[in-house]
């Protein structure tokens, strides 16, 4: 029994656990020993809290023996993105520069995960500081597609969706600043949610972009997202820009009736140009929806085209500013140095890798004396334009079905000479974070041996919507977890 | 008087490098320049496409929630204890002070 654990959902460990069937200590070396099999594969975990995890499985197991109570995630091995903050656990970035550094305190969300008696099982690899599509700019070296070990597991996320989809785990804490969660669930086939922008509360993540980054969950199946989003969800003292709205009950809106929803197709992001097995991905989600009463109508968003330059000259500027503090005097990657300035620029040049160098730099030049006007505050302008249109046509639908990305996982080393062909893969995610809405990926169908998968977007506040449509869909798509191939 | 630009491509001296490189407080060295001019300028000529959007008298969109501000309840806390926050620290002398390369002589 125990050797199968790691392949259980997480409600199926959690009610096993609680019907004393399994011990919590069993589900987590299950898991560690899941872990030490393809890890070695897959290198999606930067740290492994072996040790925090079982002192954590047994004391819940010595709480339920005494018939005390335990959270709705006893029994339940998570892994977290290495940019969020867990208290005396490193938290890297997936950088040099926060190689060694220890926070001293809980992002809210993992301290809710905590409480809830979730069981941290690794932090999660990340492209450095969450810039890249493709997990491949970390510091600890690439994460590599556990359907496809050649291929990327996207980014920047790729660490959180390839530990879920391996085993390693059962639950998945990610971030999302332009489609970090949506992409990677997206070529690692699993679910991915980017909640509404304040949904769940930003403190104690590592920030790149403030008014973009949006802390979400990953599960293998619709229901279990909703679940962690209803532990992570919620007003939040810590972060005066997590929303005051009451959490809702999400994982009782998986399976509601979804007949006469409105769901409708964006013009500007389905064209004939895309890849066919992309296309047939959304063609195959609208007949499913069709077939269960949901009425199917096209919607035109002419300033979504623009998502990624507007995308890209805000968070680049937002970058700039939050990570001018690292100058590796309180923390961060130390060197030595004569003088102050040259402290500040020599550990800068050494901590940070050549992408977050040149996006720094981007977003400096784009704030400056002399382009703001033509690059930040140009940019914040169309940022209200597409949020305007975007306002406007959710007046006819409940919901907007569009690609989560231009392709499926690409190829290792495929984009990383070319920076710009890397923030294209971006062209239909970034849209969700500028106009900040929630948008929920999930694959529903195979090509050549990888994942295909799309996006629903909804008006702010309404993930009850995408859990609605999504949880129905998943139901009518046939997908593969990655151990039936192996067998 | 439209806010768009003309449509000429945007060019970046090495100078204009150094002085942003400065800014952004990251040592570059000479040769990494026209690396970073080629990425630099790949990257601005993609982006300024939005240059095509009319954006006359739009008020600009920094946040996505609409807040007010958001006042708390004043008081003292500590969420660590001030060894805690100084163990990443650079160096830490025994009375608890940050050293740091001299400021002034």
């Amino acid at each position: 029994m125990a050797e199968l654990l790691w392949k259980y959902g997480a409600e199926k460990l959690h009610a096993m656990v609680m019907n004393r069937e399994v011990s919590c200590r069993e589900v987590v070396e299950s898991h560690l020993d899941r872990i030490r099999e393809v890890e070695p594969l897959i290198n999606a975990l930067i740290t492994i809290c072996h040790a925090e995890a079982i002192a954590q499985a047994d004391d819940q197991d010595k709480r339920l023996a005494r018939g005390e109570a335990v959270g709705p995630l006893a029994g339940v091995p998570i892994s977290i993105k290495d940019i969020i903050s867990t208290e005396g656990v490193r938290t890297t970035c997936g950088s040099k520069m926060l190689a060694e550094y220890i926070p001293p305190y809980d992002a809210t969300a993992v301290r809710r995960i905590k409480e809830a008696d979730g069981i941290i099982i690794g932090k999660a690899n990340v492209d450095e500081f969450a810039m890249g599509s493709s997990t491949e700019t970390s510091h600890f070296g690439p994460c590599l597609n556990p359907w496809d070990h050649r291929a990327v597991p996207g980014g920047s996320s790729g660490g959180s969706a390839a530990s879920l989809v391996a085993g390693e785990c059962a639950l998945a804490l990610a971030e999302d600043t332009g489609g970090s969660i949506r992409q990677p669930a997206a070529f690692c086939g699993c679910i991915g949610l980017k909640p509404t922008y304040g949904r769940v509360s930003r403190y104690g993540n590592i920030s790149y972009a403030s008014s973009f980054d949006q802390i979400g969950p990953m599960a293998r199946s619709v229901v279990e997202t909703a679940l962690l989003l209803e532990i992570i969800a919620g007003r939040d003292l810590f972060d005066s820009t997590s929303a005051d709205r009451p959490v809702e009950k999400w994982s009782e809106a998986c399976g509601q009736d979804v007949k006469r929803l409105r769901v409708a197709i964006l013009k500007e992001y389905v064209s004939e140009d895309l890849p066919p097995e992309i296309k047939g991905g959304i063609n195959k989600t609208v007949d499913i929806l069709q077939n269960a009463g949901v009425e199917i109508s096209t919607v035109s968003v002419p300033t979504a085209s623009y998502a990624v330059p507007i995308y890209y000259v805000i968070t680049m500027s937002e970058a700039s500013s939050n990570l001018a503090r690292y100058d590796s005097i309180l923390y961060g990657h130390k060197t030595d140095a004569d003088d102050l300035i040259s402290l500040f620029t020599r550990c800068r040049a050494e901590g940070f890798g050549k992408v977050v160098r040149e996006r720094i730099m981007i977003g400096t030049y784009a704030l400056s004396a002399g382009f703001y006007d033509d690059w930040y505050l140009k940019a914040t302008k169309a940022r209200r334009l597409v949020s305007n249109e975007f306002a406007q046509a959710f007046q006819s639908c409940d919901a907007i079905l569009a690609p989560v990305a231009p392709c499926k996982a690409f190829k290792l080393g495929e984009k990383t000479d070319d920076p710009l062909a890397m923030y294209l893969t971006d062209v239909y995610s970034t849209i969700a974070n500028v106009v900040g809405i929630p948008g929920l990926a999930f694959p529903v169908d195979f090509h050549e041996g990888l994942p295909v998968s799309v996006q629903l977007m909804a008006q702010p506040f309404n993930e009850t919507v995408l859990f609605r449509l999504g949880s129905m869909i998943e139901q009518e798509v046939d997908i593969p977890r990655l151990w039936d191939l192996a067998e | 008087m439209p806010e768009t630009r003309s449509s000429e491509r945007i060019e970046i001296s090495l100078q204009q490098l150094r002085d942003i490189a400065f800014l952004s407080r990251l040592e570059v060295p000479d040769e990494s320049l026209e690396e970073l001019r080629s990425d630099f300028l790949a990257l601005l000529n993609h982006f300024k496409q939005i240059d095509e959007l009319p954006t006359d008298g739009v008020e600009p969109m920094a946040h996505p929630l609409e807040l007010s501000n958001v006042f708390l309840q004043e008081g003292v806390r500590c969420p660590a204890e001030p060894d805690e926050l100084l163990q990443n620290a650079l160096e830490v002398d025994s009375e608890r002070r940050v050293i740091v390369p001299r400021v002034v002589e």
